[in-house]
């Protein structure tokens, strides 16, 4: 199975019942299969005159209850950008597939890159909160797909799911499970009293209720500041509150998201078994080895980093592979960091995920960027030439530093 | 059985469904307990007629890095085929050329197994010029042994269906193709991951 296949499956897994889309490649194949697929189920497909309008679709489907989601590339990410802060600011559940490629503009069309890091992040403007996940596997881009549904429900906000060309293009073994085999999550709904609904009146996590439009729920929805009943106001208090919880509800329920992947090799993981405090132990051991290398890539970069484990076994390396990539898992790699000697940030796009990781180590390593931009997937060799300077060039904890074999 | 990786390129011109034939290969691979990653570049315009390629990696153990690096097998139906994989050749790289097609390629390394063999013609002639691509898998799985011949028959009956008849016709034309081939058995393209 193709990884965009295995992403439409997961979509429909979801409960995914709306489309609104306009093909790009290396994207195309979802949309074309979401068109077949989704009148089969009573769902709807709709190939919209751009971008823009594909994301104002995908909020407005979302109000009157339905799941909705969209599929891209960096392109068309960027004009779906003002619309995705509409989905941000109505609280309106979705979720936009950006499968990357090499930019900027139109760029190199039929090639890959990690390139819409930042612009997943920031790329709608005004401070709001962002979740991005990223999948290095067919099997994931169906499970992170599952998760993107569900999380875009249950925190009532947009979530990016980030594959890229080598990725989507590609196919391998992937089992999915039976439709009853996959949990999906609804967004919180009202119940009571119409008269009384307030669609941003908050629940105990930061996530107000939402009906659907079309129901008893009457209820206004505008793009400007608005109080818990949906009304515009201009109030610095209100804006406040408003734009902290946007914020909060993500940061509340941040335990849901996809916990990042660590795999060790080398010596140390055959004395411990891989685990972190054993891992210290094997380190102890040795003291007078090779530095000991945490690598830190995600997506198809993942797995040329991964090679690079199984290719030099005889190196300390470590994985740290985020699953999901917006909020970053900070707390995760700086329980990782303490036992390494240098960091190694593996991306395919100028470094942008490495000033992140920078900010997380804040200084206690070094923190190396193997960062490759020109359209053509980071290779296994290119990320060992990237490691030899810092590993046999003097960045050790121990003194009396062995060169590479 | 090693876990080593096997790579191999598929390659052609557009329309003679190598990349089809790479996911057959995949397929048949996942088939049989291993694991396999399937790529391809053909997109746009060059998919009919100009440069097509499905590259397939195969292992007993993980795939971390999906693509070719070093091919042990080549497939090459156009002279482009060739041209542009070169880079991606090591001594001991079984080349399989269409002998119609590709000139006798001089600047080729000497260390390499080349086949080169009348795969189109005999597609043509025996009417199975749309399965080209199964005949030319025929040819690849005949010399090199990475799946067994009945995995592949399983992933086309599975595949076409009641239509899998010239299929399964050409995978054998293939097998037969490469049994036949003259070029002294080589143990460099053979030998399952």
């Amino acid at each position: 199975m193709q990884g965009n296949e295995a992403v439409l499956e997961g979509a429909l897994a979801a409960g995914a019942r709306f489309y609104a889309g306009y093909p790009i490649t290396p994207s195309s194949e979802i949309a074309e299969l979401a068109s077949r697929r989704l009148p089969a189920l009573g769902g709807v497909f709709i190939q919209m005159e751009d971008e823009i309008g594909s994301m104002a679709a995908l909020v407005g489907a979302s109000l009157a209850g339905a799941k909705a989601f969209t599929a891209t590339s960096g392109p068309g990410f960027s004009l779906m950008q003002e619309n995705i802060g509409l989905a941000v600011m109505l609280e309106t559940p979705c979720v936009v597939i950006d499968v990357m490629r090499s930019g900027p503009s139109t760029g190199l069309a039929t090639k890959p890159a990690q390139a819409d890091v930042m612009q997943a992040r920031w790329g709608t403007h005004g401070d709001h909160p962002a979740v991005a996940l990223v999948p290095a596997s067919v099997s994931e881009c169906f499970w992170l797909t599952v998760a993107a549904f569900n999380l875009a429900e249950r925190m009532r906000t947009p979530v990016f799911v980030l594959s890229d060309e080598i990725l989507g293009h590609m196919r391998e073994r992937a089992e999915l499970p039976d439709a009853d085999e996959v949990e999906v999550w609804e967004r919180p709904r009202p119940s009571g009293d119409p008269e009384g609904y307030h669609p941003y009146r908050p629940g105990p996590d930061g996530v107000p209720p939402l009906a659907s439009f079309g129901g008893p729920y009457v209820f206004h929805a505008t793009s400007s500041m608005h109080d818990e009943r949906g009304v515009s106001a201009n109030d610095a208090a209100t804006a406040g509150a408003t734009i902290a919880r946007l914020e909060a509800k993500v940061e509340n329920l941040r335990h849901l998201l996809p916990s990042p992947e660590v795999v060790r090799s080398g010596p140390w993981s055959e004395v411990s078994g891989g685990d972190r405090s054993g891992g210290r132990v094997g380190a102890g051991k040795r003291s007078r080895g090779p530095a000991r290398v945490l690598l830190v890539a995600f997506g198809s970069s993942a797995r040329s980093a991964r090679q690079v484990m199984l290719d030099h076994t005889d190196m300390d390396l470590t994985l740290f592979r985020p699953r999901t990539l917006w909020p970053f898992p900070e707390d995760e790699l700086r329980a990782l960091v303490h036992d390494h000697d240098v960091v190694v940030v593996v991306e395919m796009n100028r470094g942008q995920l490495v000033r992140e990781v920078e900010r997380v180590v804040g200084g206690g390593r070094p923190v190396v960027s193997a960062a490759k931009s020109d359209g053509e997937i980071i290779t296994p060799g290119e990320i060992w030439d990237s490691l030899v300077e810092p590993v046999s060039g003097g960045i050790s904890r121990e003194p009396g530093l062995s060169p590479l074999p | 059985m090693p876990a080593s990786r096997w790579e191999a390129v598929l390659a052609g011109e557009g329309g003679q469904g190598l990349v089809v034939g790479g996911v057959i290969l995949g397929e048949a691979a996942v088939e049989e307990g291993l694991q396999a990653v399937q790529s391809q570049w053909v997109l746009g315009s060059a998919a009919r007629g100009s440069l097509s390629r499905s590259e397939v990696v195969v292992s007993a153990g993980e795939i971390a890095f999906p693509r070719v690096l070093r091919a042990r097998a080549l497939i090459a139906l156009s002279p482009e085929a060739l041209k542009r994989h070169l880079g991606l050749l090591a001594p001991g790289t079984l080349v399989i050329v269409d002998s119609d097609r590709v000139p006798e390629p001089a600047d080729l390394d000497p260390g390499m197994d080349v086949r080169s063999l009348p795969i189109l013609r005999e597609a043509e002639s025996l009417g199975l010029g749309r399965s080209v691509n199964v005949l030319a898998l025929g040819v690849l799985v005949g010399l090199t042994g990475v799946v067994r011949p009945g995995s592949v028959r399983t992933v086309l009956a599975r595949r076409f269906g009641d239509k899998a008849g010239p299929n399964l016709r050409a995978f054998r034309a293939g097998m037969e193709l490469a049994a036949g081939s003259s070029s002294p058995p080589s143990s460099s393209g053979q030998a399952r991951p």
